[in-house]
């Protein structure tokens, strides 16, 4: 590009370049390129690693899928069946009732969670020693494997478990719920235990958020008469958006592929009354050995997981923008 | 292609289980948890697979070529009881499976230095397993053996995960259902050879030595099978007399013992193989087995657990329960009959419950139950497939193992010449379970019966869960033996 005088924009750039005591444009590039190199070649160990722990067993998972692979064939030539196992596990009655169990148990989880977070975290957002206490109790609980909270939580579920005594002691049954054992109630019983499990993480989270918002709005929101209702729903809640959105996701994936609990707790059962999908192809891959079975459950929840990470990042990214 | 496929499954499993988010140490190890609450089916090492999951499917035999029927040409036979007229029916050779050739028996020196691996639910900590190894160790003193613990209803598909990338031990130890799924694999291996050159082979009934297109592919030292337990305090209050043998007394007699004020029943109902094991018996009482269940049979046995659920006779925790923990619910003293094992007795006998043992229920053709028990099979890779099986020779096999883990374990050894050994039926808890082996029977040995046993386990998980009725878990029963007979 030639300027009115004359000059070449890379003239230009070069001498504003010097006069600013920086190299010129072309040495910019050339620094560039030099960065980009670098930056490549840091990425490559990473790429290396997710290459190989990641994308060719992804690969794998998905010619397994297309093939018909039981214990007989797993360690041989996989027939190809092309998208059989798909239309067969789509009309599954099981598979389709385990996907609506699943999305209802998600969809529970996910908004229960931040409701019940949203509320704790306010309730803790005051720094008083008992909230200090509340929240050590919590970590505590996050911290807890899975396999131990979900031996503690069948014991304390069992017909003789604390909770049907104390129901019974205080007369609001009269026979023993077997929470974790009965077709009507295990799987809410289940979804309370993740979201026992997964309350205090989204407590934290928002209330480090909450902490970030300036006092002097929330005190400016109070002189001008907004109600704590109205303090939290129209500055509160707003100002922590980005934060709700990023814990909605992480709630969304982490119950979707909640399987330790489940598998200690119920093993999916009584019969498939509280599997979900992943949990489902886990049993058809290391119970049923259908690994062509598994393999296509396993694509169906990989997409799931892969549209709620588009999900995510596509809002994260609107965020902010906005 | 196709090896580095191979290679690259291990890696297929680990984002199949990332996806599941099975990033679990297995239950079984883990949670053993609060008492009574059941915990997983496979918990606490050792017993429940000898119990609860060794005596399920594992004599399910699957597509080994079983000896079909009872194994009561077993120690246990002194009893002359057995009942061998009721073999079920099955194809005899199974195409596309074959055992892997090993290694010609050789004269081996006894100052070897070699290392024998082992893979096995069993825990090697137990005394029981210790003297196995030690009678083995102390013919070939520099042998090491590795006796890896790994949970139940892991062990399959830990082997076939580290065949793929190799490394898989020499030896499995465990239920022989093992043998048959690892078998369609390819990874065991043929022991025809060490098995005929082992002197005392005679001893032992063909129903303990399971083949696969008439090669051996493992080989049991004892067998095992389930009873009922009952409280004799409970059901002397309750006037439970004379004692159930049929599916009516037993419903019978659980609605005195609830009305006496106790809990009627426990048994195991999880989600796992080893369920089926304690509801194939009612069938068999019916004259019923995979490939002749007929919709009256199955209404009658589901229906009637339908029945002990929603009277309250069996707790829905059932679901949760391995046999194993049934019998600790039982030992609290405040149920009137659960399943149990013979391993359980030296366990029910330290207890304060005073209790007996009789046979589960039966029908018109008589009370039977399926056999259990853990048997051993080399495998294809074996780098010493001889040591490995005189491990289990010398171990497992010997007279001298047999009244050991008698007296270790409470399982009853299968060799003849041990049949009439006082110490046998010295102990008459004992001697009823001796009495019980003596009419068990096995599954017909369709292709696939492996995994069918596990699905029916899932239909009684479902069905006693309230997720089905009689009529569905019937429907689905049938729909099943379809599948498997086709």
């Amino acid at each position: 590009m030639i300027t009115r005088a004359g000059t070449s924009r890379r003239q230009l750039d070069r001498t504003i370049a010097e006069a600013r005591g920086g190299p010129a444009q072309g040495g910019r590039r050339g620094l560039r390129r030099h960065a980009s190199i670098t930056n490549t070649l840091f990425l490559i160990p990473a790429f290396v690693f997710v290459a190989i722990f990641s994308i060719y067993p992804m690969y794998i998972l998905i010619e397994m899928s297309i093939a018909r692979v039981g214990i007989a064939d797993i360690l041989g030539v996989w027939p190809y069946v092309g998208l059989g196992n798909f239309s067969e596990i789509l009309s599954d009655p099981t598979f389709r009732q385990v996907a609506v169990q699943t999305v209802i148990l998600v969809g529970g989880i996910v908004i229960v969670t931040l409701v019940a977070g949203l509320v704790a975290a306010f309730l803790l957002r005051a720094q008083t020693r008992f909230n200090a206490v509340t929240q050590t109790l919590m970590v505590l609980v996050w911290v807890l494997p899975p396999v131990i909270v979900g031996s503690l939580w069948k014991f304390l579920l069992s017909s003789d478990g604390v909770f049907n005594t104390v129901l019974l002691w205080l007369h609001v049954i009269r026979e023993p719920i077997a929470f974790l054992a009965d077709n009507g109630v295990a799987l809410a019983a289940v979804a309370m235990v993740m979201l026992w499990t997964g309350l205090p993480f989204a407590a934290l989270v928002l209330k480090a958020a909450m902490l970030d918002i300036s006092p002097e709005i929330l005190d400016a929101g109070q002189v001008d008469g907004a109600s704590n209702w109205q303090i939290a729903t129209r500055i509160v809640i707003p100002m922590i958006r980005p934060a709700v959105l990023t814990l909605a996701i992480l709630i969304l994936v982490g119950a979707f592929k909640t399987f330790d609990l489940i598998y200690v707790m119920t093993q999916g059962g009584p019969g498939t009354s509280t599997a979900t999908v992943p949990y489902l192809g886990y049993v058809s891959a290391f119970r049923d050995y259908n690994f062509g079975i598994a393999a296509a459950m396993s694509v169906v929840a990989m997409i799931v997981v892969l549209i709620m990470s588009g999900i995510y990042v596509w809002a994260l990214r609107r965020e902010e923008r906005s | 292609m196709v090896r580095v496929r191979q290679a690259a499954l291990a890696a297929a499993a680990a984002v199949c289980l990332a996806l599941a988010g099975c990033n679990v140490a297995s239950p079984s190890s883990s949670t053993s948890g609060p008492a009574g609450s059941g915990g997983a089916s496979e918990s606490s090492a050792g017993s429940p697979a000898t119990g609860g999951a060794s005596s399920g499917p594992g004599s399910a035999s699957g597509s080994v070529s079983a000896s079909g029927g009872a194994s009561g040409s077993t120690s246990a036979s002194t009893s002359g009881s057995a009942s061998a007229g009721n073999a079920p029916q099955g194809p005899e050779e199974i195409p596309g499976i074959s055992l892997a050739p090993l290694a010609a028996p050789a004269n081996l020196s006894k100052d070897v230095k070699a290392t024998v691996t082992v893979w096995s639910y069993e825990d090697p900590k137990t005394p029981w397993i210790q003297s196995l190894i030690k009678r083995f160790t102390d013919v070939y003193p520099n042998v090491t053996v590795n006796w890896t613990y790994v949970p139940f209803g892991n062990l399959v598909s830990k082997l076939l995960a580290t065949a793929t990338a190799g490394g898989a031990p020499d030896a499995v130890f465990g239920a022989p259902q093992f043998t048959a799924q690892l078998a369609q694999a390819g990874l065991v291996g043929d022991m025809s050879a060490y098995w005929n050159q082992f002197p005392d082979r005679s001893e032992f009934p063909d129903s303990v030595v399971w083949k696969i297109n008439g090669k051996v592919g493992a080989v049991q030292g004892y067998v095992n099978t389930g009873g009922i337990v009952y409280n004799k305090s409970i059901i002397t209050k309750a006037g439970v007399n004379p004692l159930p043998t049929t599916l009516d007394e037993f419903t019978a007699a659980f609605k005195k013992i609830k009305d006496a004020g106790y809990q009627a029943f426990a048994m195991g109902a999880t989600n796992d193989a080893t369920t089926e094991t304690q509801v194939l018996p009612y069938f068999l009482g019916l004259g019923e087995n995979y490939g002749t269940f007929t919709e009256k049979g199955a209404m009658t046995v589901f229906g009637a657990i339908d029945s002990w659920v929603k009277d309250g006779y069996l707790s829905k925790d059932a679901t949760g329960w391995s046999i194993n923990d049934a019998t600790n619910n039982f030992m609290a003293g405040k149920i009137g009959f659960a399943l149990a094992g013979p391993w359980e007795v030296p366990a029910l006998e330290k207890s304060k419950v005073d209790f007996g043992i009789i046979p589960m229920a039966g029908g018109p053709a008589g009370q039977h139950t399926v056999p259990g028990g853990e048997g051993f099979s080399v495998l294809s890779e074996s780098q010493q497939p001889q040591l490995a099986f005189e491990l289990f020779q010398y171990g497992l096999l010997s007279q001298a193992a047999g009244k050991d883990i008698f007296e270790q374990a409470g399982q009853i050894p299968a060799r003849k010449d041990l049949s009439g050994q006082p110490w046998l039926t010295k102990d008459p808890n004992i001697a009823e379970y001796v009495k019980i082996v003596a009419h068990m029977q096995n599954r017909p040995p369709y292709p696939g019966i492996v995994e069918a046993a596990v699905k029916f386990s899932g239909i009684v998980n479902a069905l006693v869960g309230g997720q089905d009725t009689p009529a569905t878990a019937t429907q689905q029963l049938l729909a099943l033996q379809k599948t498997l007979t086709k």
